[in-house]
Protein backbone atom coordinates (compact mmCIF):
# COMPACT_ATOMS: atom_id res chain seq x y z
CA UNK A 1 0.00 0.00 0.00
CA UNK A 2 1.48 3.58 -0.94
CA UNK A 3 1.36 6.34 0.70
CA UNK A 4 -0.97 8.15 -1.03
CA UNK A 5 -3.29 5.68 -0.83
CA UNK A 6 -3.29 5.37 2.60
CA UNK A 7 -4.08 8.96 3.21
CA UNK A 8 -6.81 8.64 0.24
CA UNK A 9 -10.80 8.74 1.77
CA UNK A 10 -12.80 5.87 1.64
CA UNK A 11 -14.56 7.58 -0.65
CA UNK A 12 -14.59 10.55 -2.80
CA UNK A 13 -17.06 12.00 -4.68
CA UNK A 14 -17.60 15.15 -7.05
CA UNK A 15 -20.30 16.24 -8.48
CA UNK A 16 -21.67 12.63 -9.37
CA UNK A 17 -24.56 12.24 -11.17
CA UNK A 18 -26.87 9.27 -12.65
CA UNK A 19 -29.38 9.67 -15.28
CA UNK A 20 -31.65 6.30 -16.49
CA UNK A 21 -33.09 6.39 -19.88
CA UNK A 22 -36.27 4.83 -20.07
CA UNK A 23 -38.94 4.16 -23.31
CA UNK A 24 -40.00 7.68 -21.96
CA UNK A 25 -37.64 9.22 -21.80
CA UNK A 26 -34.76 9.79 -18.93
CA UNK A 27 -34.90 10.13 -15.23
CA UNK A 28 -32.28 12.25 -13.21
CA UNK A 29 -31.77 9.23 -10.30
CA UNK A 30 -28.97 11.45 -8.77
CA UNK A 31 -27.95 14.98 -9.23
CA UNK A 32 -24.46 16.44 -7.92
CA UNK A 33 -23.48 13.87 -5.01
CA UNK A 34 -20.33 15.31 -2.80
CA UNK A 35 -19.09 13.34 -0.49
CA UNK A 36 -16.15 12.58 1.33
CA UNK A 37 -15.80 9.30 3.48
CA UNK A 38 -12.69 8.79 5.92
CA UNK A 39 -11.50 5.18 6.26
CA UNK A 40 -13.28 3.32 9.11
CA UNK A 41 -16.44 6.47 9.05
CA UNK A 42 -20.06 4.39 9.29
CA UNK A 43 -22.57 6.94 7.30
CA UNK A 44 -26.14 6.39 7.10
CA UNK A 45 -27.76 6.81 3.65
CA UNK A 46 -31.13 8.02 4.70
CA UNK A 47 -34.21 9.58 2.53
CA UNK A 48 -37.31 8.73 1.00
CA UNK A 49 -38.27 6.31 -1.62
CA UNK A 50 -36.40 7.49 -5.12
CA UNK A 51 -33.89 9.94 -3.31
CA UNK A 52 -31.32 7.33 -5.09
CA UNK A 53 -30.12 6.02 -2.14
CA UNK A 54 -29.28 2.33 -3.47
CA UNK A 55 -28.14 3.94 -6.75
CA UNK A 56 -25.48 5.92 -5.03
CA UNK A 57 -24.77 2.61 -3.07
CA UNK A 58 -24.45 0.94 -6.63
CA UNK A 59 -22.32 3.58 -8.18
CA UNK A 60 -19.93 2.82 -5.57
CA UNK A 61 -19.74 -0.89 -6.20
CA UNK A 62 -19.45 -0.34 -10.12
CA UNK A 63 -22.91 -1.98 -10.82
CA UNK A 64 -23.82 1.59 -12.11
CA UNK A 65 -21.54 3.80 -13.95
CA UNK A 66 -22.14 7.38 -13.35
CA UNK A 67 -23.62 9.54 -16.07
CA UNK A 68 -21.00 12.64 -15.00
CA UNK A 69 -18.61 13.36 -11.97
CA UNK A 70 -15.80 11.45 -10.63
CA UNK A 71 -15.65 8.67 -7.97
CA UNK A 72 -13.00 7.34 -6.01
CA UNK A 73 -12.85 4.71 -4.01
CA UNK A 74 -9.47 3.92 -1.83
CA UNK A 75 -7.89 6.37 -4.27
CA UNK A 76 -8.94 4.15 -7.52
CA UNK A 77 -11.88 3.86 -9.65
CA UNK A 78 -14.95 1.48 -8.68
CA UNK A 79 -13.97 -0.73 -10.94
CA UNK A 80 -10.08 -1.14 -9.89
CA UNK A 81 -11.38 -1.11 -6.16
CA UNK A 82 -14.12 -3.92 -6.85
CA UNK A 83 -11.51 -5.99 -8.82
CA UNK A 84 -9.31 -5.67 -5.72
CA UNK A 85 -12.46 -6.78 -3.51
CA UNK A 86 -12.31 -3.80 -1.57
CA UNK A 87 -16.09 -4.10 -1.64
CA UNK A 88 -18.58 -5.89 0.05
CA UNK A 89 -22.16 -5.68 -0.86
CA UNK A 90 -25.09 -6.86 1.41
CA UNK A 91 -28.55 -6.97 -0.29
CA UNK A 92 -31.88 -6.00 0.57
CA UNK A 93 -32.93 -9.48 0.19
CA UNK A 94 -29.78 -11.57 1.34
CA UNK A 95 -29.11 -12.79 -2.11
CA UNK A 96 -28.16 -16.61 -0.48
CA UNK A 97 -28.06 -19.05 -3.20
CA UNK A 98 -30.80 -21.82 -2.02
CA UNK A 99 -28.56 -24.77 -2.71
CA UNK A 100 -25.91 -23.94 -0.81
CA UNK A 101 -26.08 -24.43 2.88
CA UNK A 102 -25.15 -21.21 5.20
CA UNK A 103 -21.24 -22.02 5.05
CA UNK A 104 -20.88 -22.64 1.41
CA UNK A 105 -22.64 -19.70 0.95
CA UNK A 106 -20.07 -17.58 3.29
CA UNK A 107 -17.29 -19.41 0.99
CA UNK A 108 -18.63 -18.55 -2.26
CA UNK A 109 -16.81 -14.98 -3.18
CA UNK A 110 -13.33 -16.92 -1.61
CA UNK A 111 -13.90 -19.79 -4.36
CA UNK A 112 -14.30 -16.94 -7.01
CA UNK A 113 -11.41 -15.11 -5.77
CA UNK A 114 -9.54 -18.58 -5.74
CA UNK A 115 -10.01 -18.97 -9.40
CA UNK A 116 -9.28 -15.44 -10.28
CA UNK A 117 -5.85 -15.24 -8.23
CA UNK A 118 -4.82 -18.82 -7.93
CA UNK A 119 -5.04 -18.18 -4.17
CA UNK A 120 -7.68 -16.74 -1.86
CA UNK A 121 -7.19 -13.34 -0.46
CA UNK A 122 -5.86 -13.36 3.04
CA UNK A 123 -8.54 -13.61 5.01
CA UNK A 124 -8.85 -12.24 9.17
CA UNK A 125 -11.46 -14.97 9.34
CA UNK A 126 -12.76 -17.68 8.17
CA UNK A 127 -15.95 -18.52 7.11
CA UNK A 128 -16.22 -20.55 10.03
CA UNK A 129 -15.20 -17.93 12.34
CA UNK A 130 -17.12 -14.85 10.86
CA UNK A 131 -20.58 -17.52 10.86
CA UNK A 132 -19.53 -17.51 14.78
CA UNK A 133 -18.80 -13.52 14.71
CA UNK A 134 -22.31 -12.74 13.20
CA UNK A 135 -23.87 -15.42 15.69
CA UNK A 136 -24.74 -18.93 13.44
CA UNK A 137 -22.07 -20.61 15.23
CA UNK A 138 -23.68 -24.24 14.68
CA UNK A 139 -26.11 -23.45 11.66
CA UNK A 140 -23.13 -24.16 9.36
CA UNK A 141 -24.65 -26.96 7.66
CA UNK A 142 -28.36 -25.38 7.30
CA UNK A 143 -30.06 -24.13 3.92
CA UNK A 144 -30.83 -21.25 2.85
CA UNK A 145 -35.02 -22.27 3.66
CA UNK A 146 -34.11 -23.70 7.30
CA UNK A 147 -33.35 -19.88 8.42
CA UNK A 148 -35.23 -17.12 9.37
CA UNK A 149 -35.22 -13.87 7.88
CA UNK A 150 -33.11 -12.15 10.59
CA UNK A 151 -30.60 -15.24 10.01
CA UNK A 152 -30.31 -15.21 6.76
CA UNK A 153 -29.02 -11.39 6.41
CA UNK A 154 -26.47 -12.64 9.16
CA UNK A 155 -25.03 -15.21 6.77
CA UNK A 156 -24.80 -12.75 4.01
CA UNK A 157 -23.17 -10.13 6.28
CA UNK A 158 -20.43 -12.90 7.06
CA UNK A 159 -20.38 -13.42 2.93
CA UNK A 160 -20.00 -10.14 2.37
CA UNK A 161 -16.91 -9.64 5.09
CA UNK A 162 -15.18 -13.23 4.09
CA UNK A 163 -12.79 -10.89 1.56
CA UNK A 164 -12.15 -8.74 3.94
CA UNK A 165 -12.96 -6.05 2.50
CA UNK A 166 -12.03 -2.04 3.51
CA UNK A 167 -15.70 -0.91 2.17
CA UNK A 168 -18.99 -2.46 2.94
CA UNK A 169 -21.79 -1.18 1.19
CA UNK A 170 -25.39 -2.25 3.20
CA UNK A 171 -28.42 -1.61 1.01
CA UNK A 172 -31.51 -1.22 3.36
CA UNK A 173 -30.30 -5.18 4.75
CA UNK A 174 -33.27 -4.68 7.89
CA UNK A 175 -35.68 -3.48 6.00
CA UNK A 176 -38.06 -6.65 5.57
CA UNK A 177 -37.09 -7.57 9.33
CA UNK A 178 -39.36 -7.05 12.63
CA UNK A 179 -38.78 -4.52 14.84
CA UNK A 180 -37.16 -7.29 17.63
CA UNK A 181 -34.68 -8.21 14.75
CA UNK A 182 -33.43 -5.79 13.75
CA UNK A 183 -32.96 -3.77 17.31
CA UNK A 184 -30.52 -6.89 18.08
CA UNK A 185 -28.73 -7.18 14.81
CA UNK A 186 -28.29 -2.92 14.60
CA UNK A 187 -26.27 -4.12 18.02
CA UNK A 188 -24.63 -6.28 16.24
CA UNK A 189 -23.50 -4.91 13.18
CA UNK A 190 -22.14 -2.01 15.76
CA UNK A 191 -20.34 -4.88 17.44
CA UNK A 192 -18.91 -6.20 14.24
CA UNK A 193 -17.54 -3.00 12.76
CA UNK A 194 -16.08 -1.89 15.67
CA UNK A 195 -14.26 -5.22 15.83
CA UNK A 196 -13.32 -5.05 11.81
CA UNK A 197 -12.87 -1.08 11.34
CA UNK A 198 -14.23 -1.01 7.53
CA UNK A 199 -15.86 1.56 6.22
CA UNK A 200 -19.48 1.03 5.96
CA UNK A 201 -22.06 3.18 4.10
CA UNK A 202 -25.70 2.20 5.00
CA UNK A 203 -28.82 2.30 3.24
CA UNK A 204 -31.89 2.81 5.13
CA UNK A 205 -35.78 4.61 5.58
CA UNK A 206 -35.52 4.47 9.11
CA UNK A 207 -34.46 7.20 10.99
CA UNK A 208 -33.81 5.40 14.44
CA UNK A 209 -32.10 3.00 12.61
CA UNK A 210 -29.78 5.90 10.93
CA UNK A 211 -29.51 7.74 13.83
CA UNK A 212 -28.39 4.72 16.20
CA UNK A 213 -25.72 3.34 13.41
CA UNK A 214 -24.25 6.07 11.87
CA UNK A 215 -21.52 8.54 12.80
CA UNK A 216 -22.59 10.93 9.68
CA UNK A 217 -26.37 10.86 8.20
CA UNK A 218 -26.24 11.66 4.96
CA UNK A 219 -30.07 13.24 4.18
CA UNK A 220 -31.03 12.48 0.58
CA UNK A 221 -33.63 14.18 -1.19
CA UNK A 222 -35.96 12.98 -4.10
CA UNK A 223 -36.62 14.41 -8.04
CA UNK A 224 -34.14 14.69 -8.57
CA UNK A 225 -32.22 12.89 -5.95
CA UNK A 226 -29.78 15.00 -4.26
CA UNK A 227 -28.05 15.56 -1.17
CA UNK A 228 -30.07 17.28 1.07
CA UNK A 229 -27.42 17.42 4.45
CA UNK A 230 -25.09 16.12 6.11
CA UNK A 231 -25.82 15.51 9.82
CA UNK A 232 -23.05 14.32 12.28
CA UNK A 233 -24.32 12.15 14.96
CA UNK A 234 -22.26 13.45 18.28
CA UNK A 235 -22.96 9.83 20.01
CA UNK A 236 -19.86 7.74 20.95
CA UNK A 237 -18.91 5.34 19.09
CA UNK A 238 -19.81 3.02 21.80
CA UNK A 239 -23.30 2.41 21.37
CA UNK A 240 -26.17 0.23 22.67
CA UNK A 241 -29.49 0.07 22.17
CA UNK A 242 -30.83 1.87 25.24
CA UNK A 243 -28.80 5.41 24.13
CA UNK A 244 -32.16 5.77 22.20
CA UNK A 245 -34.18 6.66 24.97
CA UNK A 246 -31.14 9.87 25.88
CA UNK A 247 -32.34 13.03 25.24
CA UNK A 248 -29.82 13.54 22.84
CA UNK A 249 -30.68 10.79 20.38
CA UNK A 250 -34.11 11.76 20.93
CA UNK A 251 -33.25 15.72 19.57
CA UNK A 252 -31.23 14.21 17.07
CA UNK A 253 -33.81 12.11 15.55
CA UNK A 254 -36.59 14.86 15.91
CA UNK A 255 -33.37 17.09 13.93
CA UNK A 256 -33.26 14.62 10.95
CA UNK A 257 -37.10 14.40 11.08
CA UNK A 258 -37.67 17.65 10.70
CA UNK A 259 -35.04 17.36 7.49
CA UNK A 260 -36.73 14.51 6.13
CA UNK A 261 -39.96 16.70 5.87
CA UNK A 262 -38.42 18.94 3.20
CA UNK A 263 -36.42 16.19 1.69
CA UNK B 1 -60.63 -30.91 46.70
CA UNK B 2 -61.52 -34.30 44.32
CA UNK B 3 -61.90 -32.17 41.15
CA UNK B 4 -58.58 -30.05 41.71
CA UNK B 5 -56.79 -33.04 42.46
CA UNK B 6 -58.53 -34.98 39.54
CA UNK B 7 -58.43 -32.37 37.03
CA UNK B 8 -55.09 -32.26 35.94
CA UNK B 9 -55.30 -36.03 34.86
CA UNK B 10 -58.51 -35.93 33.21
CA UNK B 11 -56.45 -33.10 31.30
CA UNK B 12 -53.72 -35.61 30.25
CA UNK B 13 -55.93 -37.91 29.19
CA UNK B 14 -57.76 -35.57 26.68
CA UNK B 15 -54.26 -34.58 24.86
CA UNK B 16 -53.59 -38.05 24.70
CA UNK B 17 -56.65 -38.82 23.17
CA UNK B 18 -56.51 -35.96 21.05
CA UNK B 19 -52.74 -37.15 20.01
CA UNK B 20 -54.14 -40.45 19.43
CA UNK B 21 -57.20 -39.36 17.73
CA UNK B 22 -55.12 -37.14 15.46
CA UNK B 23 -52.66 -40.01 14.63
CA UNK B 24 -55.70 -42.52 13.48
CA UNK B 25 -56.84 -39.55 11.40
CA UNK B 26 -53.64 -39.20 9.40
CA UNK B 27 -53.36 -42.94 8.96
CA UNK B 28 -56.93 -42.73 7.40
CA UNK B 29 -56.10 -39.92 5.03
CA UNK B 30 -53.17 -41.95 4.32
CA UNK B 31 -55.20 -44.93 3.02
CA UNK B 32 -57.62 -42.86 1.99
CA UNK B 33 -55.07 -41.48 -0.45
CA UNK B 34 -53.54 -44.88 -1.71
CA UNK B 35 -57.32 -46.81 -2.06
CA UNK B 36 -59.34 -44.22 -3.94
CA UNK B 37 -57.22 -44.07 -6.92
CA UNK B 38 -57.56 -47.72 -6.98
CA UNK B 39 -60.84 -47.40 -6.25
CA UNK B 40 -60.99 -45.63 -9.68
CA UNK B 41 -58.87 -48.00 -11.66
CA UNK B 42 -60.87 -50.72 -10.90
CA UNK B 43 -64.34 -49.43 -11.66
CA UNK B 44 -62.39 -48.26 -14.80
CA UNK B 45 -61.66 -51.76 -15.55
CA UNK B 46 -65.03 -53.11 -14.19
CA UNK B 47 -66.82 -51.18 -16.58
CA UNK B 48 -64.76 -52.46 -19.78
CA UNK B 49 -65.25 -55.74 -18.77
CA UNK B 50 -69.22 -55.39 -18.13
CA UNK B 51 -69.48 -53.55 -21.71
CA UNK B 52 -67.37 -56.23 -23.30
CA UNK B 53 -69.54 -58.93 -21.54
CA UNK B 54 -72.72 -57.18 -21.54
CA UNK B 55 -73.15 -56.10 -25.12
CA UNK B 56 -71.47 -59.28 -26.12
CA UNK B 57 -68.40 -57.51 -28.36
CA UNK B 58 -66.60 -59.38 -30.75
CA UNK B 59 -62.85 -60.02 -29.63
CA UNK B 60 -61.38 -58.33 -32.87
CA UNK B 61 -63.39 -55.13 -32.13
CA UNK B 62 -62.27 -54.74 -28.38
CA UNK B 63 -61.15 -57.22 -25.89
CA UNK B 64 -61.98 -58.09 -22.58
CA UNK B 65 -59.68 -57.13 -19.43
CA UNK B 66 -59.06 -60.61 -19.25
CA UNK B 67 -57.83 -61.24 -22.79
CA UNK B 68 -55.27 -58.93 -22.24
CA UNK B 69 -53.93 -59.63 -19.04
CA UNK B 70 -53.76 -62.92 -20.45
CA UNK B 71 -51.92 -62.36 -23.96
CA UNK B 72 -49.71 -59.66 -21.88
CA UNK B 73 -48.37 -62.79 -19.78
CA UNK B 74 -48.85 -65.51 -23.29
CA UNK B 75 -46.82 -62.62 -25.57
CA UNK B 76 -44.39 -61.59 -23.12
CA UNK B 77 -41.67 -62.70 -25.50
CA UNK B 78 -43.04 -60.44 -28.76
CA UNK B 79 -43.84 -57.56 -26.50
CA UNK B 80 -40.80 -57.67 -24.49
CA UNK B 81 -38.57 -57.97 -27.74
CA UNK B 82 -40.66 -54.97 -29.58
CA UNK B 83 -40.72 -52.67 -26.31
CA UNK B 84 -36.54 -52.59 -25.89
CA UNK B 85 -36.30 -51.12 -29.38
CA UNK B 86 -38.55 -48.20 -28.56
CA UNK B 87 -37.29 -47.77 -25.37
CA UNK B 88 -33.91 -47.12 -26.75
CA UNK B 89 -35.07 -44.99 -29.50
CA UNK B 90 -37.21 -43.20 -27.13
CA UNK B 91 -34.21 -43.09 -24.51
CA UNK B 92 -31.62 -42.12 -27.20
CA UNK B 93 -33.87 -39.11 -28.70
CA UNK B 94 -34.98 -38.14 -25.19
CA UNK B 95 -30.83 -37.45 -24.14
CA UNK B 96 -30.26 -35.96 -27.61
CA UNK B 97 -32.84 -33.85 -28.09
CA UNK B 98 -32.55 -32.25 -24.36
CA UNK B 99 -29.13 -32.32 -24.50
CA UNK B 100 -29.10 -30.07 -27.83
CA UNK B 101 -31.52 -27.93 -26.21
CA UNK B 102 -29.53 -27.63 -23.10
CA UNK B 103 -26.63 -26.48 -25.04
CA UNK B 104 -28.63 -23.92 -27.74
CA UNK B 105 -30.25 -22.48 -24.55
CA UNK B 106 -27.34 -21.94 -23.24
CA UNK B 107 -25.90 -20.03 -26.70
CA UNK B 108 -29.31 -18.36 -26.72
CA UNK B 109 -28.71 -16.51 -22.86
CA UNK B 110 -25.21 -15.36 -23.44
CA UNK B 111 -25.72 -14.01 -27.18
CA UNK B 112 -29.28 -11.52 -27.55
CA UNK B 113 -28.92 -11.40 -31.27
CA UNK B 114 -28.95 -15.64 -32.16
CA UNK B 115 -31.26 -15.61 -29.45
CA UNK B 116 -33.76 -13.27 -31.94
CA UNK B 117 -32.64 -15.20 -35.02
CA UNK B 118 -33.56 -18.31 -34.47
CA UNK B 119 -35.67 -18.60 -31.84
CA UNK B 120 -38.52 -17.63 -34.48
CA UNK B 121 -37.58 -20.73 -36.39
CA UNK B 122 -37.32 -22.69 -33.30
CA UNK B 123 -41.13 -21.52 -32.87
CA UNK B 124 -41.84 -22.06 -36.92
CA UNK B 125 -40.72 -25.51 -36.68
CA UNK B 126 -42.43 -26.18 -33.87
CA UNK B 127 -45.52 -25.47 -35.46
CA UNK B 128 -45.05 -28.15 -37.92
CA UNK B 129 -46.88 -31.28 -36.39
CA UNK B 130 -45.05 -34.40 -35.63
CA UNK B 131 -47.24 -36.75 -37.63
CA UNK B 132 -46.22 -34.17 -40.46
CA UNK B 133 -42.34 -34.40 -39.63
CA UNK B 134 -41.60 -37.78 -38.99
CA UNK B 135 -42.29 -38.76 -43.06
CA UNK B 136 -39.72 -36.24 -44.11
CA UNK B 137 -37.37 -37.01 -41.35
CA UNK B 138 -37.75 -41.00 -42.69
CA UNK B 139 -36.59 -39.98 -46.50
CA UNK B 140 -33.96 -37.97 -45.26
CA UNK B 141 -32.53 -40.74 -42.66
CA UNK B 142 -34.16 -44.05 -43.93
CA UNK B 143 -35.74 -47.26 -42.36
CA UNK B 144 -33.62 -47.63 -39.36
CA UNK B 145 -33.37 -46.13 -35.71
CA UNK B 146 -32.20 -42.86 -36.62
CA UNK B 147 -35.10 -41.40 -37.80
CA UNK B 148 -37.23 -42.78 -34.97
CA UNK B 149 -34.29 -41.18 -32.73
CA UNK B 150 -34.86 -37.84 -34.26
CA UNK B 151 -38.31 -37.71 -34.12
CA UNK B 152 -38.33 -38.40 -30.76
CA UNK B 153 -35.36 -36.10 -29.86
CA UNK B 154 -37.58 -33.20 -32.05
CA UNK B 155 -40.31 -33.78 -29.50
CA UNK B 156 -38.49 -33.49 -26.76
CA UNK B 157 -36.26 -30.46 -28.16
CA UNK B 158 -38.53 -27.67 -28.09
CA UNK B 159 -40.13 -27.97 -24.50
CA UNK B 160 -36.67 -27.91 -22.81
CA UNK B 161 -35.59 -25.42 -24.95
CA UNK B 162 -37.99 -22.93 -24.11
CA UNK B 163 -37.95 -23.76 -20.26
CA UNK B 164 -33.89 -23.49 -20.25
CA UNK B 165 -33.95 -20.21 -21.32
CA UNK B 166 -36.34 -19.29 -19.36
CA UNK B 167 -34.60 -21.24 -16.40
CA UNK B 168 -31.40 -19.43 -17.06
CA UNK B 169 -32.67 -16.08 -17.01
CA UNK B 170 -34.70 -16.82 -13.77
CA UNK B 171 -31.70 -16.40 -11.62
CA UNK B 172 -32.37 -13.64 -8.51
CA UNK B 173 -31.14 -10.29 -10.13
CA UNK B 174 -29.15 -9.37 -6.36
CA UNK B 175 -27.73 -12.92 -6.72
CA UNK B 176 -26.57 -11.68 -10.72
CA UNK B 177 -25.60 -7.71 -8.90
CA UNK B 178 -23.73 -9.48 -6.32
CA UNK B 179 -21.77 -12.28 -9.12
CA UNK B 180 -20.48 -8.75 -10.70
CA UNK B 181 -19.52 -7.02 -7.26
CA UNK B 182 -17.43 -10.14 -6.70
CA UNK B 183 -16.10 -10.29 -10.21
CA UNK B 184 -16.83 -12.95 -10.58
CA UNK B 185 -16.42 -14.18 -14.88
CA UNK B 186 -19.37 -15.51 -17.12
CA UNK B 187 -18.61 -18.70 -16.63
CA UNK B 188 -18.62 -19.05 -12.91
CA UNK B 189 -21.81 -17.24 -13.33
CA UNK B 190 -23.25 -19.65 -15.44
CA UNK B 191 -21.96 -22.79 -13.35
CA UNK B 192 -22.50 -21.08 -9.67
CA UNK B 193 -25.62 -19.58 -10.34
CA UNK B 194 -27.93 -19.50 -13.66
CA UNK B 195 -27.29 -23.53 -14.01
CA UNK B 196 -28.45 -24.06 -10.44
CA UNK B 197 -31.81 -21.55 -11.06
CA UNK B 198 -32.61 -23.76 -14.03
CA UNK B 199 -32.83 -26.67 -12.37
CA UNK B 200 -36.52 -26.60 -11.33
CA UNK B 201 -37.46 -24.93 -15.11
CA UNK B 202 -35.20 -27.62 -16.70
CA UNK B 203 -37.07 -30.56 -14.50
CA UNK B 204 -40.62 -29.68 -15.13
CA UNK B 205 -39.55 -29.51 -19.05
CA UNK B 206 -38.04 -32.99 -18.77
CA UNK B 207 -41.01 -34.49 -17.18
CA UNK B 208 -43.10 -33.86 -20.09
CA UNK B 209 -40.39 -34.60 -22.48
CA UNK B 210 -40.43 -38.01 -20.96
CA UNK B 211 -43.55 -39.08 -22.23
CA UNK B 212 -42.98 -37.33 -25.26
CA UNK B 213 -40.32 -38.81 -26.36
CA UNK B 214 -42.09 -42.47 -25.91
CA UNK B 215 -44.65 -40.63 -28.42
CA UNK B 216 -41.69 -40.06 -30.80
CA UNK B 217 -40.51 -43.16 -30.83
CA UNK B 218 -43.91 -44.83 -31.36
CA UNK B 219 -44.87 -42.00 -34.12
CA UNK B 220 -41.75 -42.97 -35.71
CA UNK B 221 -41.73 -46.55 -35.76
CA UNK B 222 -45.43 -46.00 -37.72
CA UNK B 223 -43.95 -44.52 -40.77
CA UNK B 224 -41.69 -47.48 -41.47
CA UNK B 225 -40.66 -50.23 -39.91
CA UNK B 226 -40.84 -54.03 -38.57
CA UNK B 227 -40.08 -54.03 -35.05
CA UNK B 228 -40.59 -51.76 -32.09
CA UNK B 229 -44.13 -50.98 -29.97
CA UNK B 230 -45.18 -48.87 -33.16
CA UNK B 231 -45.02 -51.11 -35.49
CA UNK B 232 -46.48 -53.94 -33.14
CA UNK B 233 -49.56 -51.46 -32.73
CA UNK B 234 -49.76 -51.54 -36.58
CA UNK B 235 -49.94 -55.33 -36.89
CA UNK B 236 -52.12 -55.98 -34.41
CA UNK B 237 -54.49 -53.33 -35.69
CA UNK B 238 -54.85 -54.67 -39.47
CA UNK B 239 -54.77 -58.60 -38.39
CA UNK B 240 -57.87 -57.60 -36.01
CA UNK B 241 -55.91 -58.80 -32.60
CA UNK B 242 -57.43 -56.11 -30.81
CA UNK B 243 -55.59 -58.45 -27.33
CA UNK B 244 -52.06 -57.63 -28.84
CA UNK B 245 -52.88 -54.07 -29.72
CA UNK B 246 -54.06 -53.58 -26.49
CA UNK B 247 -51.54 -55.09 -25.05
CA UNK B 248 -48.47 -52.95 -26.71
CA UNK B 249 -50.88 -50.09 -25.41
CA UNK B 250 -49.97 -51.33 -22.62
CA UNK B 251 -46.70 -51.29 -22.46
CA UNK B 252 -46.32 -48.37 -23.92
CA UNK B 253 -48.28 -46.21 -21.42
CA UNK B 254 -45.47 -48.47 -19.25
CA UNK B 255 -42.29 -47.09 -20.76
CA UNK B 256 -43.69 -43.20 -20.37
CA UNK B 257 -44.70 -43.70 -16.63
CA UNK B 258 -41.10 -45.33 -15.97
CA UNK B 259 -39.82 -42.82 -17.90
CA UNK B 260 -41.44 -40.21 -15.27
CA UNK B 261 -40.25 -41.86 -12.43
CA UNK B 262 -37.12 -41.81 -13.11
CA UNK B 263 -36.67 -38.38 -14.10
CA UNK B 264 -39.02 -37.61 -10.82
CA UNK B 265 -36.91 -39.52 -8.94
CA UNK B 266 -33.82 -37.81 -10.17
CA UNK B 267 -35.42 -34.60 -9.72
CA UNK B 268 -35.99 -34.78 -5.82
CA UNK B 269 -32.18 -36.16 -6.17
CA UNK B 270 -30.93 -32.84 -7.21
CA UNK B 271 -32.72 -30.58 -6.14
CA UNK B 272 -32.97 -30.45 -2.74
CA UNK B 273 -33.79 -27.00 -1.91
CA UNK B 274 -36.87 -25.14 -1.55
CA UNK B 275 -37.49 -23.64 -5.19
CA UNK B 276 -39.03 -19.86 -4.51
CA UNK B 277 -41.39 -19.30 -7.30
CA UNK B 278 -41.66 -21.94 -9.81
CA UNK B 279 -45.04 -23.26 -11.10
Amino acid sequence: MTTTEALAPAISCRGVSVRFFTEHGSVMALKGVDLDVEAGEFISLLGPSGCGKSTFLRVVADLIPPSAGSIKVLGVGPEAARLRRDIGFVFQDAALLPWRTALENVELPLEIAKAKFGAAPASRASPRELLALVGLKGSERAYPHELSGGMRQRVSIARALVTNPRILLMDEPFGALDEITRDRLNEELLRVWRELGMTVLFVTHSIHEAAFLGQRVMMLAANPGRVQEIVPISLPADRRLDIRETPEFVQITARLRRILEIC
Amino acid sequence: MTTSARAPSADLLETDAGAIAHRLSLKRKRWRARLLPALGVFVLLFGWWAIVVGFEVKPFIAPSPFMVLNTLYAKRAILLDNLIPTALEAAGGFLLGNLVAILIATVFVHNKTLNDIFFPVALMLNAIPIVAKAPVLVLMMGNGVEPKIAIAALVCFFPTLVNMVRGLDAANPQAMELMRVLSASKTEVFFKLRLFSSLPYLFSALRIAASMSVIGAVVGEWIGSTQGIGALILQATYNFDSALLYSAIVMSACLSGSFFLIIALLERWLVRWQPQHVH
